[in-house]
């Protein structure tokens, strides 16, 4: 017991969750004062010892169920019985329609067991698992789900519950239904095929196969699409912190003028010794920034990103304005509104926005002429400009000059590139170029280099 | 003080009429059982200062609480010198004695001549107390080193008086809004605990218990309809003392059963931000949002 949650810490820590030793010291002191029987109570336990950031529990969720399934030792008994049951039934279509039966009615009766039983018989039927073999059960969960037919599963679901009593209320809960049934499914075939390979192989070897990282570890640049839409709520935090850290006032008294009226008045109270110093109280400034990004389709899947810090961000600052550009640039500060809901913000950009002036290549040159000619009003002493893009400008001119006019005016310039630097200033690169204009160039592919950048950078 | 068991830390809150889930009363019993701070995170709202505040009542201890800020330094967290009374010896010994300064200087740096800050007060109060550092992340990540010393080890050390160590452990709260990340050494130092919004079952849970009066019909609605709320993208999504508002505004006007336009006519209990009002009321317009 003790080892495997030392194999589970293990596996956490190559995840780059940090966890210290005393933080393992108190897990263990922790579980031996509860009744580790019980599953939940021994899974907060863990995450009140070993994670401290709730962004972390995620992942220390799944980790949990590969290392300590729910009752494995009559789990797997069960399983054997079943496969032992399939091998004498052939994979008839007559078996098919019959795990799909037992599944639509377990949905209809909204029956947990009776679903997860189902579930299993399909993965014993349909994924077709070969023992030992190091694969992390993406392909195995596809095969289920491909032979289940889950469309017509989930039309079979909906068609049975029209047939039922639905009272008025549940009418309008009746569109949900399908997706939160498909999803169901979905997760537990996913912990199924997981639960299997568990038993297979030992669960260090399959948390090294399936190699999860954190969010913030996600390479922005080839990620998915829904990796993408799952990292929108991280970014409200970071932005809130950006925010606080710009507008961070100078508390140090070091850097604070005395108060002189204020420290003799208060002395007198001492006979006339200044035993208390006083200090004028810094101003809080308020933070003005300045966003330009670039949107072409060398950096698409950044500049979605950087939609996405941009849309958290305008909740954040008061005064803020942002650009796109590819080798035109246009203002988009009002499509990121109040009230404007993330989609709408990026459908306004892609469709109003005008940034292909020229040939529809990114023209950092261009873009910034146009910026200095435009916008310029934008930038004044107490602005914060944050740039970000690849710096690939497809053999235009970079002119740099305009950046370092630009710099005469704000407060910072930086730069966040999404390439990692290893490319940087190879073919048409030109970032050090423009990196003697700005305060600090960064490469920022995931969010903890985002992270990184706010916390340290700024 | 250590509880026999998780459920009864479970019936002690409920008592306070504080509905806690399984993951609160264990980590709650884990920190009494351990001896160890817990670090409660979560949104505001969400009964994260209510919880230390219930602790305490529960066991019948003293809260002493610190509310950080920035700028908050260790004359104002840990302990100072009464200056004015120092003065004040100093001036109203003989002038023979003057001389003797060592003899002096002992007496005005001693325990008589001390002010107790939350810290202090919390290590050197004869029975057991509860300590509730709230909103720590407003502090700057060089003023939480004042808490570490007292955290992991229950001491604090003064140059003039040499360390002095705590007579009981306090229990330890600290709350935090997430705005900054709070550092390695402090988080390590600490169970941890987070405390979202109330799931659906736990809010009309807790509508019931603290608002007199309301049915479980309107509770239900109520609920439900927050729910739907937090889900939005709003500015401030509503908090559960907001619901909690909105409830018995809702049953001192004699409601029964919500409907649009008593919706749209309370939002503002629920919504402090013009611009969230707005997005709500025309979604409810719209008839893009339903009413449970």
């Amino acid at each position: 017991m003790n080892e495997q949650l030392l194999s589970f810490v293990e596996a956490l820590r190559e995840a780059n969750v940090k966890v210290s030793q005393s933080e393992v010291v108190d897990a263990l002191q922790s579980v031996s004062a509860i009744d580790v029987l019980d599953r939940d109570l021994f899974r907060c336990t863990l995450a009140a010892t070993l994670i401290k950031d709730v962004l972390h529990r995620t992942l220390f969720d799944r980790l949990f169920d590969i290392f300590f399934p729910a009752s494995p030792t009559t789990y797997y008994r069960e399983i054997q019985d079943e496969e032992r049951a399939s091998e004498e039934l052939e994979l008839s279509e007559q078996r098919s329609r019959d795990i799909r039966r037992q599944l639509i009615d377990a949905l209809l009766d909204d029956d947990q067991l009776a679903l997860r039983s189902a579930i299993r018989r399909a993965v014993t039927a349909f994924a077709g698992m070969e023992k030992g073999r190091p694969v992390g059960g993406v392909y195995y969960t596809y095969r289920t789900l491909r032979q289940l037919d889950l469309e017509e599963v989930v039309r079979s679901f909906l068609y049975g519950l029209t047939q039922r009593q639905i009272s008025e209320q549940d009418q309008s809960e009746l569109n949900r239904k399908p997706e939160q049934a498909m999803k169901s499914i979905r997760m537990e075939v996913e912990s199924e095929v997981l639960r299997r390979l568990v038993g297979d192989r030992g669960s260090s070897a399959v948390a090294k196969t399936l190699a999860l990282h954190l969010p913030e570890d996600v390479d922005i640049v080839h990620a998915s699409r829904d990796e993408l839409l799952d990292l929108q709520r991280f970014m409200v935090p970071l932005a809130k912190k950006l925010a606080t850290r710009l507008s961070r006032r100078h508390l140090s008294t070091r850097d604070a003028t005395l108060d002189f009226r204020r420290t003799v008045r208060e002395a007198m109270s001492y006979g006339g010794t200044p035993a208390t110093l006083y200090f004028h109280k810094p101003k809080v400034s308020k933070p003005e920034v300045v966003l330009i990004s670039d949107i072409s389709g060398s950096v698409a899947s950044f500049a979605r990103f950087t939609m996405q810090l941009l849309y958290a961000m305008s909740n954040s600052f008061s005064k803020m304005r942002s650009f796109v550009f590819i080798d035109t640039i246009d203002e988009v500060t009002e499509y990121f509104g109040f009230g404007n809901d993330i989609n709408d913000s990026l459908r306004d950009v892609t469709t109003k926005a005008k940034v292909v002036g020229l040939d529809g290549h990114s023209d950092y040159g261009n873009s910034f002429d146009l910026f200095e000619k435009r916008y310029l009003d934008a930038v004044t002493k107490r602005t914060t400009l944050i740039i970000c893009g690849d710096a690939r400008s497809n053999y235009h001119p970079g002119k740099e000059e305009i950046l370092g006019r630009i710099r005469e005016r704000s407060r910072h310039i930086y730069w966040l590139n999404p390439e990692p630097r290893s490319y940087w200033n190879s073919g048409d690169s030109i970032i050090s170029s423009y990196s003697p204009y700005c305060d600090g160039v960064y490469e920022c592919r995931t969010l903890r280099q985002l992270e990184e950048f706010i916390s340290k950078g700024v | 003080m250590k509880f026999d068991s998780i459920s009864h830390v479970e019936d002690l809150l409920k008592k306070q009429g504080y509905l806690p889930n399984k993951e609160i009363a264990t980590v709650v019993y884990l920190a009494a059982r351990l001896q160890k701070p817990v670090l409660v995170e979560g949104p505001a709202g969400t009964g994260k200062t209510e919880l230390a505040k219930s602790v305490a009542h529960m066991l019948k201890m003293e809260l002493i609480r610190l509310q950080c800020y920035e700028g908050l330094d260790e004359s104002k967290a840990i302990y100072e010198w009464n200056y004015r009374k120092q003065l004040l010896r100093i001036q109203a010994v003989d002038v023979d004695v003057k001389q003797q300064w060592s003899v002096l200087s002992e007496d005005i740096f001693s325990e008589e001549y001390l002010l107790e800050r939350p810290l202090l007060k919390a290590l050197r109060t004869p029975s057991q107390s509860v300590l509730l550092v709230d909103e720590v992340d407003r502090l700057e990540v060089e003023a939480e080193a004042l808490l570490l010393e007292v955290l992991s080890d229950f001491q604090v050390s003064i140059p003039e008086l040499g360390t002095i160590a705590s007579k009981q452990i306090p229990l330890v709260f600290l709350t935090s809004n997430a705005t900054r990340d709070l550092s390695e050494a402090l988080k390590r130092r600490c169970l941890y605990l987070y405390l979202d919004y109330p799931d659906i079952d736990r809010e009309r849970e807790i509508i019931e218990s603290k608002v007199a009066g309301v049915t479980e019909a309107l509770a239900h609605q109520i609920s439900d309809y927050i729910s739907k709320l937090r889900d939005m993208d709003l500015k401030k999504r509503p908090s559960v003392s907001e619901s909690l508002d909105w409830a018995a505004s809702l049953v001192e006007m004699g409601v029964v059963s919500l409907s649009r336009e008593t919706t749209i006519a309370t939002l503002n209990i629920l919504l402090k931000y013009r611009s969230d009002i707005d997005l709500v009321k025309s979604s409810l317009q719209s008839g893009r949002m339903v009413l449970g």
